[in-house]
């Protein structure tokens, strides 16, 4: 394990399930090998908060247990600055996270690298029905 | 169905400017159908064309926008606690009465998160380069 993350699901509203993870980097600016449960559902929106520092071009990912990023590929190159996309897999839907998948069940990883040297940011992942 | 946030407090910040022109910013809001929550936003800049307001919303999809007024070039944003503009970058450049969808995707309108800021749903509308002491009208449509 790399680096470290915490985790606070928060219910926002209209069916929708905030989980707001904080991230730390390790001294190489990864983040990876800790896990959460995230809730069956749409990704309807991501928000890619980097702290001071962190390094333009950083990388993140969330990957399922079989490895899909539930990102889609949306944090593979982010910017310093503050940023939200939907990650979508079609022209006619978001990506959708499969909670009966893993162990336990829902299990998904948070993976991030080229983040600088102890660096620290935040990604909520706003999961609705 | 969204829940209201507290309109309690709206706080209203001009750059200073050597023109007396009045500043003022009002914002009223109502049900319009569907669930949908329409944001009615009056402003009028300073002497200098500027005005920075903040007030709340809560959760939900930003449906539409409407920029009324119809002056030459200016700009309008809408960010929330973390920067993140809210108009998705629609209203750099408005020039005549227009009405926009702020998408983050081919699929997907822009989705506000109520529960940042402090209090929470804090946003902050900034209006810049209009003439001096000008008004204009936003109305955003909020949904599910």
């Amino acid at each position: 394990m790399a680096g470290s993350i915490g985790v606070t699901v928060t219910d926002i509203g209209n069916g929708l399930t905030k989980y707001s993870i904080a991230w730390t980097s390790s001294s190489g600016g990864a983040v990876s090998g800790a896990s959460f449960q995230m809730k069956t559902g749409h990704v309807e929106q991501i928000r890619y908060v980097p702290g001071s520092g962190v390094s333009a071009d950083y990388a993140a990912s969330l990957l399922d247990a079989d490895g899909i990023d539930l990102f889609a590929a949306t944090g593979s190159s982010l910017a310093a600055t503050a940023s939200v996309v939907v990650p979508v897999i079609s022209s006619n839907s978001p990506i959708l996270n499969d909670a009966t998948l893993g162990s336990p069940p829902g299990s998904v990883t948070p993976t991030l690298s080229a983040a600088g040297n102890a660096k620290s940011g935040r990604i909520d992942v706003i999961v609705g029905p | 169905m969204l829940a209201f946030a507290a309109l309690a407090e709206v706080g209203l910040a001009a750059e200073p400017d050597e023109s007396t022109a009045p500043v003022s910013f009002a914002v009223s809001f109502s049900n319009v159908n569907a669930g949908l929550i329409k944001y009615s936003l009056l402003w009028t800049t300073d002497g200098g064309g500027d005005l920075t307001a903040t007030f709340q919303i809560p959760t939900g999809h930003l449906q539409q926008i409407v920029f009324g007024g119809g002056y030459g070039g200016y700009s309008a944003t809408l960010e929330d606690a973390d920067g993140v503009d809210l108009f998705a970058g629609l209203g750099d450049s408005l020039s005549t009465d227009e009405a926009v969808v702020p998408v983050v995707s081919s699929l997907r309108p822009m989705l506000n998160d109520g529960t940042l800021g402090s209090p929470p749903g804090t946003v902050t509308l900034t209006i810049s380069s209009v003439e001096g002491g000008d008004s204009g009208r936003i109305d955003i449509i909020l949904g599910p």
